[in-house]
């Protein structure tokens, strides 16, 4: 027991004995297990619910955070002085914050991102003039693939700090045209002809139902408003394949769409003498 | 209908007809309907007919199916009870060769239609489907629909008024023999929720397996999982 204690007493360097070097090397030990385990534990809670890439990086930076804070946490026990090294420390993150300031502001955002998921891959989005469906999300840009199919670029920070349109990220949307009807005709009847062409589509919701009705009284035509709600995911399929069936079931029950119209009264030949 | 055809066999669904030839060395899958499908096969192989989870026709956009009923069940507190309702039917075309199976078509001859369950922000886009409710195995015509079995549980202290199922159909468990049939449990949980899941059993016996469309696509899915209905019953 003595040789033991007189082993771990022996002086390594200045004041740093043997059984210092133990305490600083347990403590990293368990520093890099915890880290493992915090990381293992990360993967698992996170697996189906973050993109694996933003995963992968997430779990690197928590991975070596938490080596790290153990590492310095037990420096002082091997005789390293923190104060020297965190004024040294200071001027270099000094530097690098103030040339890499936009990189972690896109980095935090990006982290963000990934936490609050105003989008997610593959989602139909509007960030600032630009429309698109997300093609990634990583850690320091989003990916967009415009309706016309060009790459954009979206630095994290202008994402997160833009207003999002999110175009699916509820369930169900609703669109509405505005049909005109001869004043001629029955507009009870092209209600029903409207609402027999809705029923008959599958993606026209039942729940919340279409909304038909007469919405005012044109210049040339009794305008039928008709608000539908579909899957956001066929939206726009629907909502460009819907008008022209209307069309051509109103027109085959008779009803007709009018151009515009202006009567004109010419007066008689006695009112102008 | 539900089976398997050996190659160069022929049937009917309907005003649909399945069949498959060999036509200058190409082994064709045919399906004449509106619209015709024709597909290459490789090698003249067995196709199976399955019914298949509900929710692919018109286009796969939901994994949810909601079964309207149109009169209402008013559940006693602390109840068990068992009806049967019915489902669309959806038939599935599958190639076989040494127990390896290939999806190879699907349709369907009831009217799809769609309906939310619960908010547009905070529900689910489902196939929508209406049901009598009945105390016995109703008769049904097999090409459109199927026969599902529900036990209800209501563990409520209270009454519960079910007027609509909704069932996830990664877990469904879909049996067959002269028609389709599933064996569901609705546990009620209050007079807004309740959790619906899926027995492996079928209703009655001699009914063989239908294969499982999204175990067959190796979607990763939770055994004994089931769905709780939160936006009403």
């Amino acid at each position: 027991m003595g040789a033991v204690i007189d082993i771990l007493s022996t002086t390594l360097y200045n004041d740093v004995t043997v059984y210092d070097g133990l305490i600083f090397f347990t403590v990293v030990l368990l520093s890099v297990l915890v880290a493992r385990f915090i990381r293992l534990y990360l993967h698992k809670m996170f697996r189906e619910k973050v993109a694996p890439d933003i995963l992968s990086i997430l779990e690197k930076i928590v991975y070596y955070a938490v080596i790290i804070i153990g590492v310095i946490s037990v420096l002082p026990q091997i005789g390293v002085n923190l104060t020297g090294l965190l004024v040294a420390g200071g001027v270099i993150g000094v530097v690098i914050g103030f040339a890499s300031q936009s990189v972690v502001s896109n980095l935090i955002s990006g982290l963000f991102l990934v936490f609050e998921r105003p989008v997610r891959i593959g989602d139909q989005i509007n960030v600032e003039e630009t429309s698109g469906f997300v093609e990634d999300i990583r850690i320091l840009s989003t990916i967009v693939r415009t309706y016309d199919g060009i790459y954009v670029r979206i630095p994290n920070e202008k994402v997160f700090s833009s207003n999002i349109t999110n175009y699916v990220a509820n369930a169900a949307r609703r669109f509405e045209y505005i049909i005109g009807i001869s004043y001629s005709d029955d507009a009870q009847k092209a209600i029903q002809v409207i609402q027999n062409v809705l029923e008959d589509h599958p993606f026209a919701l039942q729940n919340p139902s279409p909304n038909v009705f007469v919405d005012s009284l044109g210049d040339s035509s009794v305008n039928i408003a008709v608000r539908v709600w579909v899957p956001s995911v066929v939206w726009y399929e629907v909502r460009t394949q819907l008008l022209w069936k209307l069309k051509t079931a109103l027109v085959t029950e008779g009803i007709t769409i009018p151009f515009p119209q202006r009567v004109v009264h010419l007066p008689q030949k006695s009112e102008v003498s | 209908m539900f089976g398997s055809y050996n190659f160069g066999t022929s049937f009917n669904v309907n005003r649909i007809t399945i069949e498959t030839y060999e036509d200058n060395g190409l082994y064709i899958y045919h399906r004449k309907s509106d619209p015709d499908i024709k597909k290459i096969i490789s090698a003249p192989t067995a196709i199976m007919v399955h019914p298949v989870e509900p929710v692919t026709q018109p286009k796969e956009i939901t994994h949810f199916l909601l079964i309207g009923l149109k009169k209402p069940i008013l559940l006693s507190p602390r109840s068990t009870i068992t009806y049967f309702v019915t489902f669309p039917v959806e038939i599935a075309i599958y190639a076989s060769v040494n127990e390896q199976i290939e999806h190879i078509d699907c349709f369907t001859l009831t009217h799809p239609k769609y309906t939310l369950y619960g908010t547009p922000t905070k529900g689910h886009i489902c196939k929508g489907w209406k049901s009598d409710v009945y105390h016995t195995i109703p008769e049904v015509d097999a090409v459109r629909e199927g026969v599902l079995k529900v036990t209800l549980h209501n563990v409520s202290n209270g009454w519960a008024e079910l007027k609509k199922i909704v069932v996830d159909a990664y877990y469904m468990k879909i049996f067959y023999s002269e028609f389709a049939s599933m064996n569901a449990v609705v546990t009620v949980l209050s007079k807004i929720s309740a959790k619906t899941t899926f027995l492996d059993q079928p209703i009655s016996t001699g009914m063989e397996k239908a294969v499982e469309l999204f175990r067959l696509r190796k979607i990763p899915i939770v055994e004994k999982a089931e769905f709780t209905m939160r936006w009403g019953l």
